[in-house]
């Protein structure tokens, strides 16, 4: 008899598959996240009086004027915000990035005092974009009233610090040939950027840009679950007064703007090529942002918001509460934070890739047709959006937080392994069908080797960002720290509220960490 | 005294790029750098545009120590030195006119400078420049709708409309026709005698510098094999420099999983 | 530094808009959002056209969405009156100068109701054991304060006793969600029940009432501090002035659910007070 020497590779992966049981398993227990209830007669109850409400959508002519202020102005936050964002992103970039940092000698040094001040102003934007642009509203809220001006400050700051960091990298990852013999000409820094990166940069930061700008859009519609105004606000009040007619015009309305922004957002790209391109396109962010400015200014002088305000609120927050009282609450609101975010993330990745399968063309081009439509609607609508209707269906608490993750990030992680698989070799599956191996086999021997690093690694990208969503989702009752953020910040806790925020910075910096590391290990 | 080198060195990453590296070019010299590839010509053009600082020894291009400058001295020194580069330093998307305008980016002020983003400055003696490579016709085109030897020849134009004191070029014909090539070549060395100006140019084809430079010098792994006149350059000295070739393959790098695009982070 | 310009410039430019505010008389009016904004507003029309008659003066209505707001609102100028409920007006009175005017008679003797699920067989506050639980707004003083700190005379720490505690955000919102099971109990203002079961909005085989808490001061109109004090007494006499035998006044009353506005003193809300600091909710 053949003695079979053991696979050294066994007990590893044996190790690894307990361990991740392990971590998987209590997330169920805290999220209370049970798959059945979805189909349980009174939950199917529910939510079927509830959709059965959503035909025909509401149509009375008040709503629907309502709808459509409510709609510009959700437009006009997004296109304010964005401006500000660029004018406290641009130069944060300008100032931080590594491109133009070219070969100095030693008394042509920058001053101290400008080289001290990078890396405060890389901290600032880390801080910037690392407080969610929800919470940064929920924030402004409170310190400078209701109304659409929280929603701009809100997605100013937290966009402004993502714009600048974003830029920073593009600059850095062009071509330096240009920049360097500029600077050998003698060319200054300010020269230097505008003639030699700029002209190539370009395409790359508007693309950005106007990505953003879709972004911006679905998330000021989201905003007025805070209160900061916008279609999300009539959407809140339309769930929590389950008012099924009302959530489906909304509804529908969002989906357009969604379309609508990515079809504009098209435009702009190819307008971009064309020769007047970008003289157009710029006067077309300037009128769009001076409109939208023109647009939100009477509700903002009605309101009296003084910014002033802003100095004592924020000094409110010092120092933060670290009384013993918290501890408990901090820890089972980040366990459930980490839970959901944990259990979502895992489901998004079974679902997206079932789901990459038709929608790489595998199963026919119907199949894929639909299965991308399917997948860009999960998309399509925010986490935050799904957890408000998930709320519906599973009742208050993180489970709703679960099935909110599970569906948006399976929209994203759908899209992108069926990109993956779509680039994929054909040759060693044809090779192995070829050889007569079935379907099935020729996938898993001849595909999946070729993609699992890569899907998992995206996995793990989303999973940073979805710890940082996990943590806000409390705010429309989805469990989580978000919903002692919000608790805090309805009472007056300001320095309790601190606490909870520095406690999410760490948790998403806990997780980018983790999740960095585990990268490295996969490309290994 | 235009170019000269003191014991110059350059260890890249611990390993030794160039090393004991001693010449100096007179005003009005012209010099072709030729050697195997891998040999450090672009490095040590690199070293005498400043782009580089030696590790060891010191670099004087006109006579001045870049590295102990202020930044103003610096940039002055700068825009006396003119470089083409093997891959012309052109961003896709920049005009052609405004390409070659920055050759004298240095003596603008920077508001001028922006504002000439706009308006292009100086388009007539831009235009003159570009007469001289053959391309004044697409003085308003984009960069990135020319050929790859159109671009090669912009790059040539932005250093003649520079008209700096040292004129250092990386294998500048590289990606032009053997006719196109010999022509630039006899330009760019017209160009400097007629101003006076030193040049140094590192060349593929050995004939072209046999040519057209009195003074040849031979690089090899980092060192100056030979620095000779013309007429003292055997075909033995040229089959040595060349000997056995040696190619260090790089490793290539197993690309990790790419990071999330963009586009997918919201 | 961009932002501190546009700061500035922001700054000057409202200070220009409120100048502009200032100068004709205008009474800004805000409530809490305890209920729908629609409900609000259609509550608030008449008792505002009324206002408007009997001080002379403009008077406007702020819909806000966030009780805190409404807090912060009125404790910084930026609103002159508001409704509050007996807990906000404890938070506004921590935070600035402001005086409690009237309130309805019912407010002096106000409940609470804790509602159960039908459908899961919740009829006392020991069913809920495990359960999930709904308060309405945090900041509310029936719907949130009262209730836990009742609840807490029993031995109740709802974080622990409850499967979930959630915040609906609205009275209205709680019943809803115990009636669609999104929970199995909940609590809420005695008032907007009653209304909610006259206008047959309650669903008896699904929601039924399963205790009440002991009574209570509540809401109260209360001013900004730095008002006018004539204003203050005129808008004090005009609420007093109401009469349920005037038919006109008595659709105002019976939009307002009260059967006649009486006065109020800060001393009444010392209980609330003391409550809220031992449930915890004030520090």
């Amino acid at each position: 008899m053949l003695s079979h020497p053991r696979d050294p590779a066994l007990l590893p992966r044996l190790g690894w598959t307990l361990v991740l049981l392990a971590l998987l398993a209590p997330t169920f227990v805290y999220t209370h996240f049970n798959p059945a209830l979805l189909l349980q007669p009174e939950t199917l109850g529910t939510l079927g009086h509830f959709v059965a409400g959503f035909f025909p959508p509401a149509h009375e002519a008040g709503f629907l004027l309502e709808v459509a202020r409510e709609t510009i102005t959700t437009l006009a936050v997004a296109t304010a915000g964005l401006g500000m964002a660029l004018f406290l992103g641009a130069p944060l970039a300008f100032v931080t990035t590594r491109a133009l940092d070219l070969p100095m000698s030693a008394e042509a040094r920058r001053h101290p005092l400008a080289r001290g001040l990078r890396p405060i102003l890389r901290g600032l934007m880390i801080g910037l974009r690392g407080v969610p642009e929800i919470v940064w509203a929920l924030l402004f809220v409170r310190a400078v009233g209701l109304g659409s001006l929280p929603a701009v400050l809100a997605l100013g700051l937290a966009y402004g610090g993502m714009l600048g960091k974003v830029y920073a990298e593009i600059l850095e990852s062009q071509p330096d040939g240009p920049t360097r013999a500029l600077t050998a000409q003698g060319a200054g820094r300010i020269q230097v950027f505008f003639w030699g990166l700029w002209p190539q940069a370009l395409p790359e930061l508007v693309s950005y840009t106007v990505y953003r700008w879709e972004c911006a859009i679905r998330a000021s519609a989201v905003m007025g679950f805070v209160g900061a105004g916008g279609i999300g606000q009539l959407l809140d009040t339309s769930i929590k007064m389950m008012n099924g007619s009302e959530v489906s015009t909304l509804l529908l309305v969002f989906l357009l703007l969604v379309i609508g922004t990515e079809a504009i957002s098209a435009l702009a790209r190819r307008g971009l090529e064309s020769r007047y391109g970008s003289g157009v396109l710029a006067a077309a962010v300037a009128t769009a942002i001076g409109a939208s400015l023109a647009w939100l200014w009477p509700a903002w002088a009605a309101a009296g918001a003084d910014l002033k305000a802003l100095w004592p609120f924020a000094a409110s927050f010092f120092p933060p509460e670290m009384g013993a009282a918290i501890w408990g609450d901090l820890a089972r609101g980040t366990l459930e934070t980490l839970a959901i975010s944990i259990l979502g993330t895992t489901l998004a990745f079974a679902g997206g890739g079932l789901l990459a399968l038709p929608a790489s063309g595998r199963f026919g081009m119907p199949a894929k047709a639909a299965t991308r439509l399917l997948l860009n609607a999960l998309r399509g609508v925010p986490d935050l959006l799904w957890a408000a209707l998930a709320v519906l269906a599973l009742g208050l608490g993180p489970a709703a937080g679960v099935l909110a993750l599970a569906l948006h990030t399976t929209g994203v992680l759908g899209r992108l392994f069926a990109e993956t698989l779509e680039n994929a070799p054909p040759l060693p599956e044809q090779a192995l069908l070829a050889a007569g191996a079935g379907r099935a086999a020729a996938f898993g021997h001849g595909v999946l080797p070729e993609v699992i690093v890569q899907w998992l690694a995206y996995t793990l990208y989303r999973w940073e960002n979805n710890i940082r969503i996990a943590a806000v989702l409390g705010i429309v009752g989805a469990g989580g720290l978000g919903q002692q953020l919000y608790l805090a910040l309805s009472l007056f806790q300001e320095k309790t509220a601190a606490t909870v925020i520095v406690a999410m910075l760490l948790l998403s910096w806990l997780a980018e960490e983790t999740s960095r590391h585990t990268r490295l290990r996969l490309a290994h | 005294m235009s170019l000269a080198f003191h014991d110059a060195g350059l260890t890249l990453q611990g390993k030794p790029v160039l090393s004991g590296l001693n010449f100096r070019l007179d005003d009005g010299a012209q010099v072709a750098l030729i050697g195997p590839s891998g040999a450090g010509k672009t490095s040590l053009l690199m070293l005498a545009n400043t782009l580089a600082r030696p590790t060891q020894g010191t670099v004087e291009p006109l006579g001045q120590n870049p590295w102990r400058l202020r930044p103003g001295p610096l940039a002055a020194l700068r825009a006396r030195i003119g470089t083409v580069y093997q891959t012309p330093p052109l961003p896709a998307r920049q005009r052609v006119v405004n390409a070659v305008a920055a050759g004298r980016l240095a003596s603008q002020s920077v508001w001028g400078s922006l504002l000439a983003l706009l308006r292009p400055h100086d388009p007539v003696g831009v235009s003159e420049a570009l007469t001289r490579v053959d391309l004044a016709d697409r003085i308003w085109d984009r960069c990135d709708r020319l050929s790859g030897g159109q671009r090669q020849r912009v790059g040539i134009a932005r250093v003649l409309y520079q008209a700096p004191r040292l004129m250092l070029a990386d294998e500048p014909v590289s990606a032009l026709d053997p006719r196109l090539a010999e022509d630039t070549v006899r330009l760019l060395s017209a160009d400097a005698r007629a101003r006076g100006a030193t040049l140094m140019m590192s060349l593929h084809s050995v004939d072209l510098a046999l040519a057209y430079f009195p003074r040849i010098i031979g690089l090899r792994a980092g060192r100056v094999a030979f620095d000779l006149p013309r007429a003292a350059v055997t075909s033995e000295l040229i089959a040595q420099l060349y000997a056995g070739e040696e190619t260090a393959p790089a490793p290539a790098l197993e690309p990790g999983p790419s990071a999330l695009p963009r586009s997918a982070q919201c | 530094m961009s932002f501190a310009k546009k700061t500035f410039a922001a700054a000057v430019m409202l200070a220009a808009a409120s100048v502009a505010l200032a100068e004709e008389a205008v009474l800004r009016v805000s409530a809490i959002p305890d209920e729908a904004p629609t409900e609000l507003q259609r509550k608030f029309a008449p008792l505002g056209s009324y206002l408007e008659k009997e001080l002379g003066m403009k008077v406007q209505f702020v819909p806000v969405t966030d009780y805190a707001a409404v807090v912060t609102a009125l404790t910084s100028d930026k609103i002159d009156m508001a409704w509050l409920g007996g807990f906000t007006y404890v938070q506004a009175k921590e935070r600035g100068k402001v005086v409690p005017l009237v309130q309805r008679e019912e407010d002096t003797k106000f409940t609470s109701k804790y509602i159960g699920s039908v459908a899961a067989g919740i009829n006392s506050l020991k069913d809920l054991k495990g359960k999930s639980f709904a308060f309405g707004s945090a900041s509310s003083t029936s719907g949130h304060l009262m209730p836990r700190y009742f609840l807490q005379k029993q031995n109740i720490k709802p974080e622990t006793y409850f499967k979930n505690v959630a915040y609906s955000g609205a009275h209205d919102a709680t019943v809803a969600w115990v009636a669609s099971g999104k929970v199995e109990g909940g609590a809420l203002n005695a008032s907007v029940w009653d209304k909610l079961v006259e206008a047959g909005k309650v669903d008896a085989t699904k929601v039924k009432v399963i205790g009440t808490t002991p009574t209570f001061y509540d809401y109260n109109w209360t001013v900004r501090g730095s008002l006018d004090a004539k204003l203050q007494k005129k808008i004090t006499a005009a609420f007093l002035k109401l009469d349920p035998k005037n038919p006109e006044h008595q659709q105002i009353l019976e939009l307002q659910r009260a059967t006649r506005f009486v006065g109020t003193k800060p001393e009444n809300y010392k209980g609330i007070e003391a409550a809220a600091r031992e449930a915890g909710l004030l520090k």
